[in-house]
């Protein structure tokens, strides 16, 4: 089974790796995966509080190739949109640009997983407080 | 992928080559998932020198110190996080 071009490029030059400070405002961190499965994923979100745009994404993980490129790819798809938009983002679509054989789909679900929970935690976490906040001003 | 190029290197062991399954044998060690999924097979012979296996030790901590520094759990380790005590949400 042969990685392809895209999988290489992506493990050579990985996209985003790295990681924002916690108290960061309006970061979502989503950590996924588990050591006895062999991938453990965790991405992060830098939302722009007021516009409600993706403006930053970083990732680090640890896994084979393909699971490498799938959350390297997620970051940069991640930048630009919104959060309802990055909500659509679906393993399939990383399958196909990545040209991932079925042995390695897992991967791309792990990433639509990651995408989800740092999503659902900016959420919890920023998307919560601005509502408090404008009920309480108002 | 890192050393690949270069090196005649494999995961898991000779019998579990054709799965994704690291190798029983280190499993049956008692080691941790960590360290199973993250083994590494290295094939000698008689005909290996010094000189390649200096080399490729080098190459190694060059390609493993890069996949550390994209690695969440060695991020944990280095916050001082025991990694055991982590409930992990499977997918």
């Amino acid at each position: 089974m042969a990685y392809s071009e895209k999988v290489i490029d992506h493990y050579n030059n990985p996209r985003n790796v790295g990681a924002f400070p916690k108290d960061l405002p309006g970061v979502g961190t989503g950590l996924v995966g588990a050591p006895e499965c062999g991938d453990v994923m965790k991405l992060q979100i830098k939302v722009n509080l007021e516009s409600g745009v993706i403006e930053d994404a970083k990732f680090k993980t640890f896994g084979c190739g393909s699971a490498i490129a799938s959350s390297s790819l997620a970051t940069e798809w991640l930048k630009g949109k919104t959060v309802d938009e990055a909500m659509k983002i679906k393993n399939t679509d990383i399958v196909n640009e990545l040209r991932l054989p079925p042995v390695k789909i897992h991967c791309s679900v792990l990433a639509e997983d990651a995408i989800k929970a740092a999503l659902t935690d900016y959420r919890e976490k920023w998307e919560k407080k601005a509502a408090e906040a404008g009920a309480i001003a108002s | 992928m890192g050393l690949n190029k270069e090196v005649a290197i494999a995961s898991g062991s000779a019998c579990t080559s054709a799965t994704l399954e690291p190798s029983y044998v280190i499993a049956a060690l008692g080691v941790g998932s960590e360290l199973a999924h993250s083994s590494i097979r290295f094939g000698l012979h008689r005909f290996t020198t010094e000189e390649e296996v200096e080399y490729v030790g080098d190459r190694t901590i060059q390609v493993v110190s890069r996949l550390r520094e994209m690695s969440p759990l060695y991020e944990l380790a280095k916050e001082g996080v025991d990694l055991k005590s982590i409930r992990w949400k499977a997918e």
